[in-house]
């Protein structure tokens, strides 16, 4: 089944069923699908064909939701952009990805709409909620919006879809430093929905908390499993303030919460969630790096047993989800990722692609119907993590006794901050663009809140080159705020090998000293 | 200095690294103009309770007292006046 037809379903069954809360409104199954359907027949009105790749820059909320189905419906493959993206970034991913529009909101791209498509030569529309009068787009691209949608017909278009047509580009940040787009197939979306609802259960009664945002796997993977039930989801884009978040959970009696270990550490921290009653609450889901194993038993210890727990692994690279730790399994091993997830085969591997015995280390590779076709437009990157169909995922771990995984370490220097991968590289040259710089080096070092936090090391020319500030001022117009370093050291040399090669470690071991 | 030049002068220096262009009034929203995410609300929160001795409490931390200049100084000088 394509994914569009996931919310199909859903609607012909329980058309009047809510699927999205956000605030005060309500949108029920029939009025999101139609909803859709109308984006769809405007996209092909457009010229949208199969495979055409559609840029979707949204908040959470209606516009995303009716966006993505939208484009799926009309035979093209969403780009879901991130909107703490520079304008620079999405023009980068827009013109890398040959979207041939943009669905989006003037909330997400204000004044920047143009310099966001400059030179993206594909491109050649834009639906947005409603038009800012201070755009100036080039003449070769439409603007349309929401009262041009709202005109079309709402009735389905049947088109063929089949498993191998890509439903979405996800981008992730890379080794190299520049963004790679995991290209994922509807078979690939559909196969780890499925996998996800054998371990997870959810049925039309179940709501789930969405604080993370759907362009972020983790995020889409929320949308499609409660889509795939009839579940609803409850928006709520205010986590800045936990607390007010937390309210929303109570009042809006949701029976599931999913989270990054930076969520369950804000909310025990800052909020009373571990002190309150959650009569409704039937689970909690965690995801996007490692959970330190003291907060996961401080979580354990304050909830009822009732209100099961998942600890769970996995990469944008395989849909979403690779593993999951049984609840009931969770005291006793502590401190894995668990097993594969049904549908998935989840090994530890030597260099030469044999598995690795109980208590060795090697990388973690996973197999299934949930794994990337590949990079896009990236044969070189593809052919080093996809292996005979295999996704090597970069992470050492070991397996125990009983086969339950532990991740070690990571091969490749990313930067796990908050749900973010950050390329340490992408800041590194990002930070060398500055005439008063020699070296840089950016490492991640522990964080209570976001596992890890971002430091630069810096060589400059002279004392007086420039400061923290100007490193800062910098980094900030050219990158993404959960992309910033949080501090910035001057050194007078960096660290190196006989080859001249940075050593991270050693960084990361003086500073601890 | 003004309390809301303290406010002011933190977020321009934090969050926007010296350039005060995209603070163009006192009454912006921080969060909707992605001057402050969820991780600059913390250390502003840390600010306040070191800088000013307050105690912020968790029922505190909500947009009505968060989310712009105006409304951070309001909040904080209730605080030193001994309101909530």
């Amino acid at each position: 089944m394509s994914v569009h037809g996931m919310l199909e379903e859903s609607a012909r069954r329980s058309p009047g069923a809510i699927l999205l809360s956000h605030g005060d409104q309500r949108y029920s199954y029939g009025d999101v699908d139609a909803r859709a359907n109308r984006l769809a027949a405007l996209l092909r009105e457009l010229g949208v064909a199969r495979g055409d790749r559609v840029g979707l820059l949204a908040d959470n909320g209606i516009e995303y939701v009716t966006g993505f189905f939208g484009v799926l419906k009309a035979g093209g493959c969403v780009v879901a952009l991130n909107s703490a993206n520079k304008a620079g970034t999405q023009r980068q991913l827009l013109a890398d990805s040959g979207a041939v529009g943009l669905v989006t909101r003037v909330a997400q791209v204000r004044r920047d709409l143009a310099e966001m498509i400059d030179g993206c030569a594909a491109l050649r529309f834009v639906v947005a909620d409603k038009a800012a009068p201070n755009w100036d787009l080039p003449a070769s691209v439409r603007l349309l919006v929401a009262d041009d949608v709202a005109t079309r017909s709402d009735e389905g278009i049947d088109l063929p879809i089949d498993d191998e047509d890509l439903a979405a580009i996800l981008y992730t940040s890379g080794s190299t430093g520049t963004p790679r787009g995991a290209t994922l197939t509807h078979g690939n979306l559909g196969a780890n929905t499925r996998q996800i609802l054998d371990y997870l259960h959810l049925t039309a009664d179940d709501s789930v908390l969405v604080v993370l945002p759907f362009h972020y796997s983790f995020g889409n993977s929320l949308l499609l499993t409660h889509v795939k039930t009839g579940g609803r989801l409850v928006v709520e884009n205010r986590f800045a303030f936990p607390q007010v978040a937390l309210d929303t959970l109570g009042e809006e009696r949701c029976t599931g919460f999913s989270g990054v270990p930076s969520t369950y550490a804000i909310l025990c921290s800052k909020t009373d969630f571990l002190g309150r009653d959650w009569p409704h609450l039937r689970y909690l889901t965690q995801a996007g790096g490692a959970m330190a194993p003291a907060l996961v038993l401080r979580i354990r210890d304050a909830l009822p047993e009732r209100i099961r727990l998942f600890i769970m692994y996995g990469q944008t690279e395989g849909s979403a989800r690779l593993s999951y730790l049984p609840p009931e399994r969770l005291r006793e091993k502590l401190g894995s990722i668990g097993i594969g997830i049904p549908g998935v085969s989840l090994t530890v591997r030597r260099e030469d692609g044999g598995e690795c015995d109980v208590g060795e280390v090697g990388e973690i590779v996973a197999a299934g119907d949930n794994i990337m076709r590949g990079y896009w437009n990236d044969p070189e990157e593809t052919a080093r993590v996809l292996k005979n169909g295999r996704l090597h995922t970069g992470d050492l771990g070991r397996r125990d006794e009983d086969g339950f995984i532990f991740v070690v370490d990571r091969l490749k220097n990313m930067i796990k901050s908050g749900a973010h991968r950050v390329s340490s590289k992408e800041i590194e040259e990002t930070i060398l663009e500055l005439p008063g710089v020699v070296e840089a080096c950016v490492i991640g070092v522990p964080d209570g809140l976001l596992g890890e936090a971002i430091e630069a090391y810096v060589v400059r020319r002279d004392a007086h080159a420039l400061d923290e500030q100007a490193v800062l001022r910098h980094c900030h117009a050219k990158l993404a705020k959960f992309k910033l370093p949080r501090v910035v050291h001057f050194i007078e040399m960096l660290p190196k090998n006989s080859f001249g090669k940075v050593i991270k470690s050693e960084l990361k071991a003086q500073r601890t000293e | 200095m003004e309390l809301s030049d303290k406010i002011r002068g933190f977020i321009i220096e934090n969050f926007l690294f010296g350039d005060a262009a995209p603070l163009t009034d006192d009454s912006l929203s921080l969060l909707d103009n992605g001057i402050m995410d969820s991780v600059g609300v913390m250390e502003l929160v840390a600010w306040l309770e070191q800088e000013h001795g307050l105690k912020v409490a968790d029922q505190e931390l909500v947009p009505e007292n968060f989310d712009s200049v105006a409304r951070l100084a309001s909040y904080v000088q209730r605080k030193k006046d001994g309101g909530g």
